[in-house]
């Protein structure tokens, strides 16, 4: 009897989804053209399946076809942040969504709708930093300095770090908003051998945890151990006990004996639906799929290269929403080649928008935009 | 739609226990069970969502942890060998198909392996064979995963004689005993797999993924590739690598294709299949890692947490 032999292709995995997935080195071998395609089918995406930006689009005379060079793509419409908070946009598609909700620090909450596929995306924006800026290793412990699953609810950035247990063995360290930091030490000194221990969490509990070492006369050596610290989410409301980077870095070196190439600050918000890792030069870079770009608040044009400005994300990676934003951070990009030798655009955060007039343009796109979800 | 799951235990043919999880639906299309055989450095948890869309389709599953590997079974990863894992899959599977249960194998990457050589001494032993990414040129597999740059080569030109000294191979520290059995006890090469496949009575289904690094889908049709009496079928899926259980899209791809070759060789007709939605497989693997911290001795489902959705067409609402 002969073998017979079947090739099973799926339209379903297009080469978004294996860059995101099981790309390696994508950093250093970036096909010029993909990211273009990759926006321009989810503006089509968009247009077709979401009434809201379908009337933005057609407010603004775009269409997706108009997306033919790198440089169209700053005509892509966006949405301004403040276009989830108060009420969720309807769904771009039919699917089932989940409701993932800003923490609100400075006001009004976010609200955005996610299907399944956004979400899974969402996985593979976090996996692709994994393999390309720390290490593909099985043998990981994830120390998440947040709340157990059943107290997540919907609020995207609890949920998005207990998402951390779909990768690896995971801990939790937050119960009833606090932080145990007595459990976080006994986890980190009683830690199989060879299992790698990733610490997870917003720089103010990390912080937390090293002042209770400091009270406590402890030290840690996490380098034998080859570990990473990623935080993520900024200081929120405790931005006022911030300290500035090279502080932390020197506390974290000398408490837990990890050079700064091994903290890595990641970045995300409600409304995007990919995650950006540091590299080991602590630099934010946008990731292959990803365009981000510094806007004039007074045109939404680009920048000058370096220049501060509004930033704004075309992320194609969410399919239930369009994931285009004017976001409300004043940020610059880039394209100066790290110093880690990875290719890509890299991002800085320098503060938030103050005031109405800071918003300029972003303002008024933002009001077109809620008229537009609450037709 | 239930699914009861039992820890159950076996022994192999050296004494070790074996622990697996038995899952039955309510609803069981076939009387048979779908063995789940875990590859090197995995675990039974991590086929969790694989079994719950088996269980979801009708189809009864067990997993056992390999034994000298991690795990809830007995041994030290140390002592991992390609024979010590094929002992535990003729145990295990002899005992189900004394129970009355036809058993279908699936095991993965390197239980692939193990599994052939099983069958292939046990040739009427499981009523058919579905092997997943599976390793048919051990010592290619072995280079290409060892982040240490370990080889077979190393015992062949004689660098390392001791057997107990330990090695890393995929993160593991094991004996170097297995790179010598390896080559001594004949699980090197193709043609050794080629000629073991074609000795075993039943239907023969590998499933390999175009972009395998560790594992060329040439390779495996090669393997394949002799003339045997029973059915032999190649499926490659495109667009994908040996790490696709971290691509869920590949993962659906994979569980179509397995469905399909289980009622394939139940002779079952075929049946759509539905896929897990994100949230589902997000609370099984938690529900699996915490069966496995407890050894799989508390086997309670979890309490739901309350998650918000909205369909569209509920439209918007705060």
């Amino acid at each position: 009897m002969n073998t017979d032999t079947r090739v099973v292709r799926s339209s379903g995995v297009d080469s978004l989804d294996f860059m995101l997935f099981e790309g390696m080195n994508s950093y250093r071998d970036v096909a010029p053209d993909a990211q273009l395609r990759w926006i321009r089918e989810a503006a089509a995406h968009h247009v077709t399946h979401s009434p809201m930006y379908r009337r933005l689009a057609a407010a603004q005379k775009f269409t997706a076809e108009q997306l033919e060079r790198p440089a169209d793509l700053l005509r892509v419409p966006l949405i301004s942040s403040g276009s989830f908070k108060r009420r969720a946009l309807a769904p771009s598609g039919s699917r089932q969504v989940k409701l993932c909700t800003s923490s609100g620090t400075s006001g009004t909450k976010s609200i955005v709708p996610r299907d399944g596929l956004t979400l899974e995306r969402y996985v593979g924006s976090v996996l692709h930093g994994i393999r390309d800026f720390l290490e593909d290793r099985e043998r990981r412990q994830a120390l998440v300095l947040g709340p157990p699953p059943h107290e997540v609810g919907d609020l995207w950035f609890t949920y998005s770090l207990s998402l951390a247990e779909v990768l690896n063995e995971t801990e939790y360290f937050v119960s009833d908003g606090r932080l145990d930091s007595e459990a976080l030490w006994r986890t980190l000194t009683t830690l199989e051998s060879g299992v790698q221990p990733v610490i997870i969490g917003p720089p103010s509990l990390l912080w937390d945890f090293l002042e209770w070492l400091s009270q406590q006369r402890r030290s840690l050596d996490l380098a034998a151990r080859e570990a990473f610290i990623l935080t993520a989410g900024g200081w929120k409301l405790r931005v006022d006990e911030s300290v500035d980077r090279d502080t932390f870095n020197r506390r974290v070196h000398d408490q837990l004996g990890l050079p700064p190439e091994r903290l890595r600050d990641v970045f995300n918000m409600v409304e995007l639906n990919t995650v950006i890792f540091e590299c080991e030069k602590q630099q934010k870079h946008v990731p292959p799929w990803l365009h981000v770009s510094a806007r004039r608040a007074s045109d939404l044009e680009a920048v000058d290269e370096g220049e501060s400005g509004i930033l704004s994300y075309l992320d194609p990676t969410a399919l239930s929403y369009p994931a285009f934003i004017l976001s409300d951070d004043l940020g610059r990009v880039s394209q100066q080649i790290c110093g880690c030798g990875r290719r890509s655009a890299v991002m800085s955060i320098d503060r938030r928008l103050r005031s109405i007039e800071e918003r300029g343009c972003g303002l008024r796109m933002r009001t077109y935009a809620s008229q537009g979800t609450s037709r | 739609m239930t699914i009861s799951h039992r820890r159950v235990t076996y022994r192999n043919g050296r004494g070790q226990e074996v622990v697996g999880v038995l899952s039955v639906p309510d609803d069981r299309r076939w009387r048979g069970v779908v063995y789940l055989v875990p590859g090197f450095e995995r675990q039974l948890y991590h086929y969790g969502p694989v079994s719950e869309s088996f269980c979801r389709h009708g189809f009864a599953t067990l997993r056992t942890d390999l034994t000298n590997h991690r795990g809830a079974s007995e041994g030290e990863m140390r002592h991992f060998t390609l024979a010590s894992a094929a002992d535990d899959m003729i145990s295990v599977v002899t005992a189900l198909t004394e129970a009355g249960e036809p058993v279908v194998v699936v095991p993965s990457s390197l239980s692939a392996r193990s599994a052939v050589r099983a069958l292939s001494e046990h040739p009427r032993l499981a009523s058919g064979l579905v092997l997943l990414l599976p390793v048919v040129d051990v010592d290619y597999t072995v280079k290409r995963a060892s982040v240490s740059q370990w080889n077979l080569d190393r015992w062949r030109d004689g660098s390392v004689t001791d057997r107990h000294k330990l090695v890393v191979i995929v993160e593991h520290e094991i004996e170097a005993n297995f790179a010598r059995a390896a080559i001594e006890d004949g699980w090197c090469g193709i043609d050794s797999v080629a000629s073991e496949i074609a000795r075993i009575k039943a239907p023969v289904i590998a499933i390999c993924a175009r972009e395998d690094d560790w594992v060329l889908a040439d390779h495996v049709q090669q393997a394949l590739s002799a003339p045997a009496g029973d059915p032999r079928q190649v499926v490659i899926l495109e667009s994908t690598s040996h790490q696709l259980t971290k691509n869920p899209i590949a993962v659906r791809l994979l569980i179509e294709s397995l469905v399909t070759s289980i009622e394939q060789i139940a002779g079952l007709p075929a049946r759509p299949v539905v896929h897990l939605e994100f949230e589902q497989v997000v609370s099984t693997v938690r529900r699996e890692r915490r069966w496995a911290k407890s050894q799989y001795h508390d086997l309670s489902e979890d309490e739901s947490a309350s998650v918000s959705t909205q369909g569209s067409s509920q439209g918007v609402h705060p």
